[in-house]
């Protein structure tokens, strides 16, 4: 009995050096950059028309970019309500799920800590959400 | 076939394996003929240029989609 608690005292303790949900953390960000990336370019495509719509009104006299965005939206129905209502909807959804899933993950972090990690998604939604706006004018 | 077939680099995602070289190859191919095609039509350059970077972005939206989903390996 004496050698098995001496066995006991002398036995190394398990030591686990990488927790799990340092590795779920890390994993989550990997896929909330991979998400922000994705959605940077789908978001590029409804800008890019929002942009040559912008162009349009300083060429085309008595234009304005709500007249020309009303006018894309009764020629090019279902794409316009594609690339303006169903994509920045889709990524505003997935960002903001992989905002919260870190903003749990990482425990409540402070939100100066928070916005350097998903800084990128934020600034996706915010975009998302004033394609949103500028369409529903 | 085995996933990954893209890891991501920056706002890319770059092939790791051969289908995602083919995938990538495909795109570039595609975006030539696109480009070859609005050319043939076009009244000058201006109108080349604004309605090939609009095809370019859908493809470039198109292959960062498949990149990353199969950037994963499957959960089993």
């Amino acid at each position: 009995m004496e050698n098995f608690e001496e066995k006991l005292a002398n036995m190394p303790k398990p030591e686990i050096s990488d927790l799990k949900h340092q590795d779920m953390l890390a994993n989550a960000l990997v896929t909330a950059r991979d998400k922000s990336v994705l959605s940077g370019w789908w978001l590029s495509v409804p800008l890019y028309m929002l942009a040559a719509l912008l162009m349009k009104t300083v060429f085309v006299p008595n234009t304005t970019l709500i007249s020309l965005i009303h006018e894309l939206t009764r020629t090019q129905k279902y794409s316009s309500l594609f690339f303006f209502v169903l994509v920045p909807v889709v990524f505003i959804v997935l960002n903001f799920m992989a905002v919260k899933r870190i903003h749990y993950l990482s425990g409540n972090p402070q939100t100066m800590k928070l916005l350097q990690m998903v800084w990128f998604n934020l600034l996706i939604i915010v975009v998302s959400l004033l394609l949103l706006i500028i369409y529903s004018l | 076939m085995k996933l990954p077939w893209f890891k991501r680099a920056g706002i890319f995602f770059l092939p790791s394996a051969f289908i995602g070289w083919i995938i990538l190859l495909a795109g570039l191919v595609y975006a030539v003929y696109v480009f070859r095609s609005i050319d043939s039509t076009s009244h000058s350059a201006s109108d080349t240029l604004i309605n090939f970077v609009f095809r370019l972005l859908v493809i470039g939206a198109v292959y960062s989609l498949i990149g990353f989903l199969t950037s994963r390996k499957m959960r089993t």
